[in-house]
């Protein structure tokens, strides 16, 4: 945890990817801020700007995860032989961007998201025939049903369904990061070197193909406390000193 | 918060009240999930759970092929040729299967108390699990009795005679095969206000008229 860290070293990080507690802590900010939005929504309105909210997440969720992969486990990956929990990193990132996607796609669809979804659901659960039955008929029901509960039910039977789904992406996400933080980053401790590191950590807090290569350190350093943000300020000088590459 | 429901107009509104208790249980369990704090006892949430588990367990098997849809005269459906009308026919055949998913959603939750309680050190992932799996059981919940409220239970009123509306709820309302066979009226009771807890009075004493209590 980030707090622990900063009680633990006062004035610097020792191993660069100590750094990533910080960067777990400035992702819990942003997700715990999305969760209390959707928590509190009860317009589409609100919807809207909570959307604002979890687009951020999304991207800096999908940036995190594919350079982790490029540059954390995939050199760990060369390590024999493989271990369990570098290539289950993988498979997390994956199903925490799969889940965070279809979140977004499901916010995309409106309104009607949420019936949608329940009748679907519902058709799913019924016996072959019937199934054929109701998939044919997939928009009368939804139709009759939006007609029936009204504009404000409808509204509110998505909005219960967002609040579900960003609960299940945060769950997703504070597990990953639980087993990053318990499994992962004493591999790369043990496995790659200072300068390694440093690359690493680079790449994950600069974004050199973007027009503002700062985009991700700088979400990050307003996340974090003041204790916090000069130990993140130290590494930057740091990484920003390094000039070595991996091997 | 649900609205005082001030009449039954017909036997089967009692319902809205069974609904009312189920959305009480679902709101006490999130509430004490979203509380759990590291370190501390799960017993509360154990509680809770099993109440509202045991509520949806029993109301599911009472509800599900019991008079609900083997009451319903056949020809009248056949007769339904508004498009509504025809969803909320379909919507009823499809109770059973409604009634599955929220049981899934129970399973779910039993699944992650057994699988994920016993070392204390996960106990904020455990708390994590448990309440995202009680809000998506809560949200399965609220779509069925949403939808039941707007589709099926007009459905009911149409096509059931006031005795026949009586002996549905008599079914759901008392549990014939229980030692004591009022406990769902006292667990329904919990969550009404005083005026509503005397219509569930008097509407016990209309179904005990109709079908003595042994």
């Amino acid at each position: 945890m980030g707090e622990g860290m900063t009680a633990d070293n006062n004035h610097r990080i020792e191993d660069p990817i100590d750094v990533m507690p910080l960067i777990h802590k400035a992702f819990r900010a942003v997700s715990d801020r999305t969760e209390a939005m959707s928590a509190s929504a009860s317009t589409f309105e609100d919807i809207s700007k909570l959307n604002e909210s979890f687009g951020f997440w999304i991207k800096q969720i999908v940036y995190h995860a594919a350079v982790e992969d490029e540059v954390m486990t995939g050199p760990l990956k060369n390590v024999q032989p493989v271990r369990v929990p570098v290539q289950d990193n993988e498979d997390e990132h994956a199903a925490l961007a799969g889940k965070a996607v279809e979140l977004a796609e499901f916010i995309a669809q409106g309104k009607g998201a949420g019936l949608a979804e329940s009748v679907r659901d519902a058709a799913f659960t019924l016996e072959d025939e019937q199934h054929k039955e109701l998939e044919d008929r997939f928009h009368e029901v939804e139709a009759a049903l939006a007609e029936v509960l009204g504009e404000k039910k409808i509204t509110a039977r998505t909005i219960r369904h967002i609040q579900s789904r960003v609960m299940g992406v945060r769950i997703l996400e504070l597990d990953h990061f639980e087993n990053e933080e318990a499994f992962v980053i004493s591999l790369v401790r043990d496995e790659i070197d200072e300068a390694g590191q440093l690359y690493m950590v680079r790449q994950l807090l600069i974004d050199e193909s973007a027009d503002d290569p700062r985009w991700v350190i700088d979400w990050v350093y307003s996340e974090l406390n003041e204790a916090d943000q000069a130990l993140l300020k130290d590494l930057e000088t740091r990484f920003q000193g390094a000039v070595a590459l991996p091997v | 918060m649900t609205a005082e429901i001030t009449n039954l107009d017909q036997p089967i509104d009692a319902m809205y009240l069974i609904h009312k208790a189920l959305r009480g249980e679902a709101d006490r369990t999130v509430e004490l999930a979203r509380c759990l704090e590291d370190g501390c006892s799960l017993q509360p949430f154990k509680l809770a759970f099993t109440a509202w588990a045991t509520s949806i367990m029993y109301h599911a098997e009472k509800e599900v092929g019991t008079e609900m849809t083997k009451s319903i005269d056949e020809t009248r459906k056949a007769a339904a040729h508004d498009p509504i009308e025809r969803v909320k026919w379909a919507i009823l055949e499809k109770e059973d299967d409604e009634y599955s998913r929220l049981l899934e959603g129970v399973m779910d939750v039993m699944t992650v108390l057994e699988e994920d309680i016993g070392a204390t050190s996960v106990i904020s992932r455990t708390k994590q699990h448990l309440y995202g799996q009680v809000i998506a059981l809560r949200v399965a919940q609220e779509d069925h009795l949403e939808t039941e409220e707007a589709m099926v239970l007009p459905l009911l009123r149409e096509n059931l005679s006031p005795q026949c509306q009586l002996e549905v709820v008599g079914g759901l309302l008392i549990d014939r095969d229980a030692d004591d066979q009022r406990w769902v009226l006292d667990w329904i009771s919990q969550d009404l206000t005083a005026g509503e807890n005397e219509l569930l009075l008097a509407l016990a004493t209309r179904i005990e008229q109709l079908l003595p209590v042994a």
